[in-house]
């Protein structure tokens, strides 16, 4: 990669191909994570991509370069996402048949080893997730869903490791509240 | 733990299986075209540093021909066609007070 690098401040257009080919699916998925509504992922992704090599000069080469791209990736998602001005707010009838089945079985059976379909909980967590604020849904998604340490965290968007716990705390409050609201609103 | 925690992890536990099913994503080819023409076009607009040198040295070239013009002309001031310039000054001056007594 380092030699990737030093061609690339030549100017060589085949390890600038190599560079997005070996960065691209960590963009994505940091992107895919954070995506702003009405923002197509492969604009964000250009977006990312551009912010990386304008900014490669400043690369130290201290961390890992994962790293760094990741924070860049995902400081350009919460400044996309900071103009989404509007949460949604979801009401049962928004949710499909097969995540409000998810969510009443949730509140009936309490015993971890009952399996739940992953695709509808992802679903519904999601939109869950598009209820809170960036920086939570950021938090939430590094920590429980990539389960990534704190310091992962720490390094990815440069919080401090007091400031990600309490964010995640509140986080999870918040979506505890909208679950506990969900199910004490359905017919 | 009480039991709107554990809702939540099991939410988060089933939730965490769907990463598997997104995984390995290579670059599309239209989209590594369309990153490198927006790579090529910031290369073209980046040419600033080396304009900036230019801009740099030319600045520099002609503050030294401005001081060599200074350095010139206070070095001309005792040259004996000075001399002639101010005698005919006072001889135009001698001339004009005449005129005017």
């Amino acid at each position: 990669m380092a030699a990737c690098m030093r061609r690339l401040a030549t100017r060589d257009e085949d390890a600038a191909r190599m560079f997005m080919e070996r960065l691209y699916p960590l963009v994505l998925k940091l992107v895919r994570a954070h995506l702003p509504r009405r923002t197509s992922d492969e604009d964000l992704v250009q977006t990312v991509f551009m912010k990386i090599f304008a900014n490669l000069g400043q690369y130290s080469g201290q961390v890992p370069i994962e790293h760094w791209v990741s924070r860049i990736a995902v400081n350009t998602c919460l400044n996309e996402l900071k103009a989404e001005k509007i949460r949604p707010e979801w009401r049962w009838s928004d949710f499909s048949e097969e995540e409000q089945h998810l969510i009443e079985s949730l509140a009936a059976s309490a015993s971890d080893n009952d399996t739940l379909p992953a695709l509808a909980s992802r679903d519904l967590l999601d939109k869950l997730l598009a209820t809170l604020s960036p920086q939570d849904r950021l938090v939430i998604q590094l920590l429980h869903l990539e389960e990534r340490s704190v310091s992962e965290v720490r390094q990815i968007t440069g919080w401090s490791e007091p400031m990600i716990k309490v964010r995640a705390f509140r986080a999870r409050k918040k979506l505890q509240k909208s679950l506990r609201r969900l199910d004490g609103n359905q017919p | 733990m009480n039991d709107s925690q554990r809702e939540l992890s099991r939410l988060f536990k089933a939730a965490r299986l769907v990463k598997s099913v997104q995984g390995s994503e290579q670059l599309p080819p239209h989209l590594a075209t369309r990153l490198l023409a927006a790579w090529r076009s910031v290369g073209h607009s980046d040419n600033w540093p080396i304009l900036a040198t230019i801009f740099r040295r030319a600045l520099y070239g002609a503050a030294a021909i401005m001081l060599l013009c200074l350095l010139w002309s206070y070095s001309d001031n005792g040259t004996p066609d000075s001399d002639v310039a101010l005698a005919n000054y006072e001889v135009q001056n001698e001339v004009q007070n005449e005129l005017l007594q």
